[in-house]
C-alpha cells in the first residue's frame, strides 16, 4: 500500500477527519505479521484495533456447533473492524491467519485520542457514520447485484422500503417450500443454507454472511424456497419483500433494463451448464463414463465456495448427473456380467470324447444292461 | 411304488447335498416315508444339515460295504432333527466321517455291485416311498450306477462356465442309462439375473427340462450347513421352488 494516506480518505469511517488528522493517524499505524494459523481476534472480542491487510490472507471463522467454521476470506485491501471501532462492540466473528499475512494496525486507543481532539460537532458526524456503516442500507444493498447500478437516488427510495429484521442463533428465516416473496440481505452475522436428504439428516449447502444475498429472485418469480436459511449466529437482515419491491419499479421504470441485463447474464450462466450436460451426455451415450465423471467433478470444484442460489441448482444438477452415470456404467457392467456367464459355451468334440470314453467300457454296457433289465421287472411288478 | 431319485452335479460345491436334504424333508413333510444315503464316500456331508454328530453314527454306510452290517443297520432316522412339522419319516444312511475309514474305502475300494443290492434292500426293509442318493461329484462307477438304476435324476449345476461342459457330459450319459426322469437345477444363480432367461436358455443348450432355479441367497448362507432351509424359512420363494423341483421328480 503506497499511499496509506489515501487509502484511509477512501475509508467512510475516515471521511469526517481533516486531512492533516489523517495524516498524522497513518503515522500511528504499525505493522504485525501472522503466521499460518495465528489468530487475529476471536468472536466476541471488543474491538480495540482497526486492521488493514496488506499481504496474505485472513481467514474468517465462526463458532459452530462441531468447533470453528470458516465463513469467508480477505485479502490485501481490506480494512477490518471499522464498523465496530468506536463503540467497541464485540466482533461477530474471529480472524486467523490462513497463509504468512501482514497487517497494519490503528490502536483504538490511537484513533480515540485523535478523535476525541476533534470538535464535538464532527465527533457526532463520526459517530452517525459508525451507525451508518452498520445500518448502511444503501451500501448493503449495492451488493446485491440487481441494485448494484441503481442511481443513488433510486437506492435512497428504494432504501425507504426496506425492512430490519433481527434473528437468535438457530432461528430459521425461512423453510425450504415457504413461498418466496421477499429477498434478504444479510448485514451482520452468519445463516447456514440447509437442505434434508432422504433420510431426513440435515445438509448443510452453504454459509452466508455479511454483504450476502438471498432469495433474489423471488422479487421476480415468486417460487418456493429451494433450501431452507437458519441463523447460525445473532444475525440482522435487511429484507425487501415483493409487494413493496413492484412499487419501487412503478416508480422507477428505468431498473426493469437493469434486470433485464441481469438475467441475461443468469441465463448465460445456465446455457452453459446446459451445453456442457448435452456433450456429457453425448460422451455417457459413446460409452466414455470417465471422461463425464471426470468433468462433472471439475466442474463442482469449480462452483463450490460461491454462495448464488443458482449455483446451488446447477451443483445439484451435477450431482444428478453424476450418480446417473454411475448408475449406468453400474447396469451395464451388471449386464455385461450376465452376458458373459449365460453364454453357455460347449465344446463339442470334447463333449463327445468324455461321453466314449465313459460309456465305451464293459462296465457301462453291462450296467446298462442290468438298469434296463431291473427296470422292466419294475414294469411287470 | 417306491422312487430312487439321484441328485448329481458335476462339480463341487454346487449344493448338491443342501438341496437332497430339503426335497428329502418336503418329501417326508408331505407324509412319505424318506431314505437319503450318502455316497459321497470320500468327502460326506450330508449328516451335518440333518443334525447327526459322529457319536449319533453307530453304523455308516462304510460297515454294510465291509460286510459289517445289514443296510437297514445303517439307517438313522432324523425326523426329528430338521424342526418343522413332519408328517412322514426321515432316514440317513450316511458315510463314516471317522479319517481312517475313508482312507481304507479310498485304498480298497469295495464291490460297487453291493451297492445296487443296498439300495434295493433298502427300499425293502425300510419300507420307503423314496430313496434319494446323495451322489460323489463327477463319473466314477458307483455314481454311474446310482443314475443307473434310478426313477429320476436332478442335476444341479451353476450358471458358471466350469459348470457347462460337465454337465453336458453327464446329461448325454444319463440319456444313454435310460434314465425314465431327468432334471436340471440352476442353484447360486445371483439376484439381478433374469430367471426365465435363465430357464430359456439352459433348456435349449441341453435340451433338458430345468426343474427349478434357485438364487444365490444370503439367508441360505447364514444357515449355512447347520440347517434345513425350508423348515426354517417355509413361506420363502426358495422353498416354493423345492416343493415344485419335489413334484416334477415324483410326477
Amino acid at each position: 500500500m503506497k499511499n496509506l494516506t489515501g487509502y484511509l480518505q477512501g475509508l467512510e469511517l475516515f471521511e469526517p477527519l481533516p486531512e492533516d488528522m489523517i495524516r498524522e493517524l497513518a503515522r500511528k499505524f504499525t505493522t504485525r505479521s501472522l503466521e499460518v494459523g495465528d489468530v487475529l481476534f476471536r468472536q466476541g472480542q471488543p474491538s480495540d484495533a482497526l486492521y488493514i491487510v496488506t499481504e496474505g490472507l485472513i481467514r474468517i471463522v465462526i463458532a459452530g456447533d462441531e468447533g470453528e467454521e470458516v465463513v469467508n476470506e480477505t485479502g490485501p485491501g481490506v480494512a477490518l473492524g471499522q464498523m465496530t471501532l468506536i463503540d467497541m462492540e464485540p466482533r461477530t466473528a474471529g480472524a486467523v491467519a490462513a497463509e504468512f499475512t501482514i497487517l497494519l494496525v490503528l490502536s483504538r486507543d490511537d484513533f480515540m485520542e485523535a478523535f476525541n481532539r476533534l470538535p464535538v460537532q464532527n465527533q457526532i458526524q463520526l459517530r452517525e457514520i459508525s451507525r451508518d456503516l452498520r445500518l448502511n442500507y444503501a451500501d448493503i444493498l449495492r451488493q446485491v447485484p440487481l441494485f448494484h447500478d441503481l442511481p443513488d437516488e433510486a437506492l435512497k427510495v428504494l432504501m425507504n422500503r426496506i425492512g430490519r429484521k433481527r434473528l437468535e442463533r438457530d432461528e430459521v428465516l425461512f423453510n425450504r417450500g415457504d413461498v418466496g416473496d421477499a429477498l434478504y440481505v444479510i448485514d451482520k452475522g452468519w445463516v447456514k443454507v440447509i437442505m434434508h436428504n432422504a433420510e431426513g439428516e440435515e445438509l448443510t449447502l452453504n454459509q452466508l454472511g455479511p454483504g450476502e444475498v438471498l432469495g433474489e429472485m423471488s422479487l421476480v418469480d415468486e417460487v418456493p424456497r429451494a433450501a431452507g436459511v437458519v441463523a447460525l449466529t445473532e444475525t440482522e437482515v435487511l429484507w425487501l419483500t415483493r409487494d413493496a419491491f413492484i412499487e419501487f419499479l412503478n416508480e422507477y421504470p428505468a431498473i426493469a433494463q437493469i434486470m433485464l441485463r441481469m438475467l441475461s447474464q443468469r441465463l448465460r450462466f445456465s446455457i452453459s451448464y446446459i451445453q456442457q450436460a448435452i456433450e456429457l451426455s453425448r460422451k455417457v451415450a459413446e460409452g466414455d463414463y470417465s471422461f463425464a465423471k471426470t468433468e462433472i467433478e471439475k466442474s463442482q470444484s469449480q462452483i463450490i465456495g460461491r454462495g448464488q442460489s443458482d449455483e446451488s441448482r446447477v451443483r445439484e444438477m451435477l450431482a444428478a448427473f453424476f450418480s446417473m452415470v454411475e448408475g449406468v456404467q453400474k447396469r451395464e457392467e451388471e449386464l455385461k456380467a450376465q452376458v458373459r456367464m449365460l453364454s453357455i459355451q460347449i465344446d463339442e468334440v470334447k463333449r463327445q470324447e468324455e461321453v466314449e470314453s465313459l460309456t465305451g467300457s464293459d462296465f457301462f454296457a453291462e450296467l446298462k444292461a442290468s438298469a434296463k433289465r431291473i427296470r422292466e421287472q419294475d414294469d411287470e411288478d | 411304488m417306491s422312487k430312487i431319485i439321484s441328485v448329481h452335479s458335476f462339480r463341487g460345491g454346487t449344493g448338491k447335498s443342501n438341496s437332497t436334504a430339503n426335497i428329502a424333508t418336503i418329501l417326508a413333510s408331505r407324509g412319505m416315508r424318506v431314505g437319503v444315503i450318502d455316497t459321497d464316500i470320500q468327502s460326506p456331508g450330508i449328516h451335518i444339515l440333518f443334525g447327526l454328530t459322529e457319536e449319533d453314527m453307530h453304523h455308516s454306510l462304510n460297515d454294510y460295504l465291509w460286510n459289517k452290517c445289514q443296510i437297514e443297520d445303517c439307517a438313522h432316522e432324523v425326523t426329528h432333527k430338521v424342526g418343522g412339522d413332519i408328517k412322514g419319516k426321515i432316514f440317513l444312511i450316511p458315510s463314516s466321517i471317522k479319517p481312517g475309514e475313508i482312507a481304507r474305502v479310498l485304498r480298497e475300494g469295495y464291490d460297487v455291485g453291493l451297492l445296487n443290492d443296498g439300495f434295493q434292500d433298502l427300499v425293502d426293509a425300510m419300507n420307503l416311498d423314496v430313496l434319494m442318493i446323495d451322489t460323489h461329484p463327477g463319473l466314477n462307477e458307483e455314481t454311474l450306477l446310482s443314475i443307473a438304476i434310478s426313477d429320476a435324476l436332478a442335476i444341479i449345476m451353476r450358471p458358471d462356465s466350469q459348470d457347462y461342459q460337465g454337465t453336458s457330459v453327464t446329461v448325454e450319459v444319463a440319456r444313454k442309462l435310460g434314465v425314465p426322469r431327468m432334471v436340471l437345477i440352476v442353484n447360486k444363480v445371483p439376484q439381478v439375473f433374469d430367471t426365465e432367461d435363465i430357464r430359456k436358455r439352459v433348456e435349449s443348450a441341453y435340451n433338458c427340462k430345468v426343474a427349478g432355479i434357485l438364487p444365490h441367497s444370503d439367508e441360505m448362507m447364514s444357515l449355512a450347513s447347520s440347517g434345513i432351509f425350508s423348515t426354517h424359512y417355509p413361506e420363502h420363494d426358495i422353498t416354493r421352488t423345492y416343493n415344485q423341483i419335489a413334484d416334477i421328480l415324483m410326477s
